[in-house]
């Protein structure tokens, strides 16, 4: 029988493909729909721009009753980040709430790339740099952007990007021009 | 529609889209849990050895049945004696004269929820009437949280399971007496729990200024009803009780073993108050549990 967690997934799949939001993307891994792996675009003009971050999320038979672990597998520098991975996140946490979907979590994920909260630092070094030296702190996260490139040649590709995907994610009609 | 609706990807911070239809509501950015003081790379031991502790409760209380069969009252009257609680003793043997049986709800949190999903259940079971109204009431909950702005995919699948879940009482898709078993189902029962905390959070939300009054610490209503009452596995208070018997268009009676934690300091109390009958649902309440209970005949 499908579980409901399972029913679920299945429909945050169908929406994540029927209607994509911006700059993300996400898929169950072939064989196990309770582990997912995503991508992240990186937002444009913010320094993570270009970069293309994969995560993976591991979801339990408590989904959505309870949110699931979400790790970045791309090396990554930030804040909110630690060395793991693992993701420093309210509703990744304390805050979740089961009416958040897959959907929701990348593109809060994608959100706090730019907006980090430096209070409350899973790594010093970038909460000191974010505050403390902005450049320094660009060019770390350039380093990463670049990289994350690199690891994109090195794996199996069925999650790869294509070409072009990213520009036109930023004229999706949900997403309303923010900046101009 | 997804949840970004009329908010620029880059800027969403909340992913329920309350935000966009709730035009008090603050915008937040994606605060990130404080940790604890150490910072830096991997978690700490301390929470580690938390979420130990902590899983190792849900096991034990997984041990548990969700919702237990009906058994006799005297089982609550047995568990006190003149040495672990002379009070407590004393007032379920004054229940064991009303009430001959009881539920046992698994106390994971939810317990007030389930109870009431159980006694919903039941009282739908046994009257085709109740049944056709109370689906009446839980179909026109899916547009009352849309236009709360509750994010149309996820909560629309919650009320389309809870609907079809009810429908299938009524045209007895369901053996009816499968129907109360099937609620030790983790997974399905607490898929029904959360419809059930969606409309309680709905209804208050729907009357914020006459509830806002009552949180504390200055929290508005929506912060509160998304980690009180949404969330899974929070124990619920007045506001929530308030919230999901309004919701449902159902009274409860709720039996206090300790008075002090009635609201009116009675014995019993009902919610809403002053029922013209006696409500057909009733809890027993110990202090941080709800289980069901049921009258003689």
């Amino acid at each position: 029988m499908t579980t409901p967690s399972r029913r679920r997934l299945m429909r945050d799949f169908k929406k994540l493909q029927e209607d994509p939001p911006a700059g993300v993307s996400g898929a169950p891994t072939q064989d196990n729909i309770l582990t997912w792996e995503a991508i992240i675009f990186g937002p444009q003009e913010t320094p993570f721009e270009d970069g293309t971050f994969k995560l993976s999320l591991e979801f339990t038979e408590e989904y959505p009753n309870k949110p699931p672990t979400v790790k970045f597998i791309s090396r990554m520098f930030h804040p909110n980040v630690y060395a793991d991975g693992s993701i420093c996140l309210d509703i990744l946490q304390n805050r979740w709430s089961p009416t958040y979907d897959v959907a929701a979590i990348l593109t809060s994920i994608q959100s706090l790339l730019d907006e980090p909260n430096p209070n409350s630092p899973a790594n010093s070094l970038a909460a000191q740099l974010y505050q403390e030296n902005r450049r320094e702190y660009e060019k770390r996260v350039y380093q990463i952007v670049e990289q994350s490139w690199m690891n994109f040649g090195e794996n199996e590709g069925d999650m790869e990007p294509k070409e072009g995907e990213e520009q036109g994610a930023g004229d999706e009609p949900a997403a309303p021009s923010g900046s101009n | 529609m997804g949840v970004v609706d009329g908010q620029s990807s880059q800027n969403v911070s909340e992913p329920g889209a309350q935000a966009d239809a709730s035009a008090d509501k603050k915008e937040e950015s994606p605060a990130a849990v404080v940790p604890d003081s150490s910072t830096d790379d991997f978690k700490d031991d301390e929470n580690q050895l938390q979420d130990q502790q902590l899983d190792q409760i849900e096991q034990e209380q997984k041990q548990l049945p969700l919702v237990s069969d009906k058994i006799p009252f005297d089982v609550i009257v047995m568990e006190y004696d003149s040495t672990n609680g002379p009070e407590f003793r004393k007032k379920a043997e004054e229940l064991a004269v009303v009430y001959s049986d009881v539920r046992q709800i698994r106390g994971d949190g939810n317990c007030f929820y389930r109870a009431v999903l159980v006694g919903v259940t039941e009282l739908i079971l046994k009257d085709h009437e109740e049944a056709r109204r109370f689906l009446t009431v839980c179909e026109g909950w899916v547009d009352r949280l849309l236009k709360l702005g509750f994010p149309d995919w996820t909560t629309t699948d919650f009320c389309d399971y809870f609907v079809s879940w009810v429908k299938s009482i009524i045209n007895k898709e369901l053996k009816p007496d499968q129907v109360i078993p099937g609620l030790n189902e983790d997974h399905h029962c607490n898929y029904l729990i959360i419809f059930l905390r969606l409309i309680s959070s709905g209804y208050l939300k729907e009357h914020t200024e006459e509830y806002e009054p009552f949180i504390d610490n200055g929290q508005s209503l929506s912060d509160y009803c998304c980690s009180e009452i949404e969330a899974m596995w929070k124990d619920v208070d007045h506001l929530g009780i308030t919230g999901l018997v309004s919701a449902l268009e159902r009274p409860i009676r709720v039996e206090y073993m300790d008075r002090s934690a009635a609201p009116n300091g009675g014995w019993h109390y009902d919610f809403p108050p002053e029922q013209a009958e006696a409500p057909k649902i009733v809890l027993l309440y110990r202090p941080g549990h709800y289980d069901l209970i049921y009258r003689k005949d």
